[in-house]
């Protein structure tokens, strides 16, 4: 894409210059070149009084484009710094009813960051005698 | 499926990038387009983007030889246009929806 606009280039004045200097300020510090770069680009096609109006509406708009700028890295952040421990293996497994309607009383583990589910093994007693030692067998000897 | 808050304004930019969505905008002719300004067009931008309904590029250009910095253009993508056309087409019932509850000042019933 090239630019094909015909109108003539100026560079921003002073104070639009300075009120886009501030705007990019109030930005997080990684996006500060691309919106310098950005905002000073549409300046040169505007005359004087104009660049002024729009810096100024650059510099009003600043909190609102910073607050999504910062909930986009902190989103993306979360993301990455959630699951480095289920990489490794260290999942954080509580204890989970089933929404299966038909089995509610049914419940497992399930990690709380990446919600794997952890396979449960069933309990099968090793020797049976024990069990059935104690019980009906015992009282019958 | 996640989608913007379609305030007036999101809706004005997301008409202007679906009139010919194979063409990128920069900031400037989209905010002459909405008759919006820039520090609202910017905050919306970033938002499309980060929802990646929209992808942005560089202008190529030789900023030196051109005495001026490059401009950064804007194109729904593929998902973008799909997503964009279902959420102005569900703005637009429910405008329809509230237009048809009003009733002239002075009736009743």
């Amino acid at each position: 894409m090239t630019g094909a606009a015909a109108t003539p280039i100026r560079r921003p004045g002073r104070l639009a210059g300075g009120l886009v200097w501030l705007t990019v300020r109030l930005l997080p510090p990684g996006h500060r070149d691309r919106y310098s770069d950005e905002f000073r680009a549409d300046l040169c096609f505007l005359n004087g009084r104009r660049q002024i109006t729009e810096a100024g509406s650059q510099l009003a708009g600043a909190l609102s484009l910073r607050h999504v700028l910062k909930e986009h890295e902190m989103t993306s952040n979360l993301k990455s710094a959630k699951y480095w421990k289920c990489h490794l293996g260290r999942h954080q497994y509580q204890l989970v009813g089933d929404q299966n309607p038909e089995n509610l009383r049914s419940m497992h583990l399930e990690c709380a960051r990446c919600l794997k589910i952890k396979e449960i093994k069933e309990y099968t007693p090793s020797d049976g005698k024990w069990l059935s030692g104690g019980g009906l067998g015992g009282i019958a000897g | 499926m996640v989608a913007p808050r379609m305030t007036h304004s999101t809706q004005a930019v997301l008409r202007v990038l679906l009139e010919d969505p194979t063409r990128g905008r920069y900031g400037l002719e989209i905010g002459g387009a909405t008759g919006l300004p820039s520090g609202t067009i910017h905050p919306i931008l970033a938002r499309l983007e980060n929802l990646r309904w929209v992808d942005s590029s560089w202008e190529e250009i030789d900023s030196h030889e051109e005495g001026r910095p490059r401009r950064r253009y804007y194109r729904l993508n593929d998902h973008g246009i799909a997503e964009a056309r279902d959420a102005l087409a569900q703005a637009d019932v429910a405008r329809a929806r509230i237009i048809s509850r009003l009733r002239p000042i002075g009736e009743t019933t």
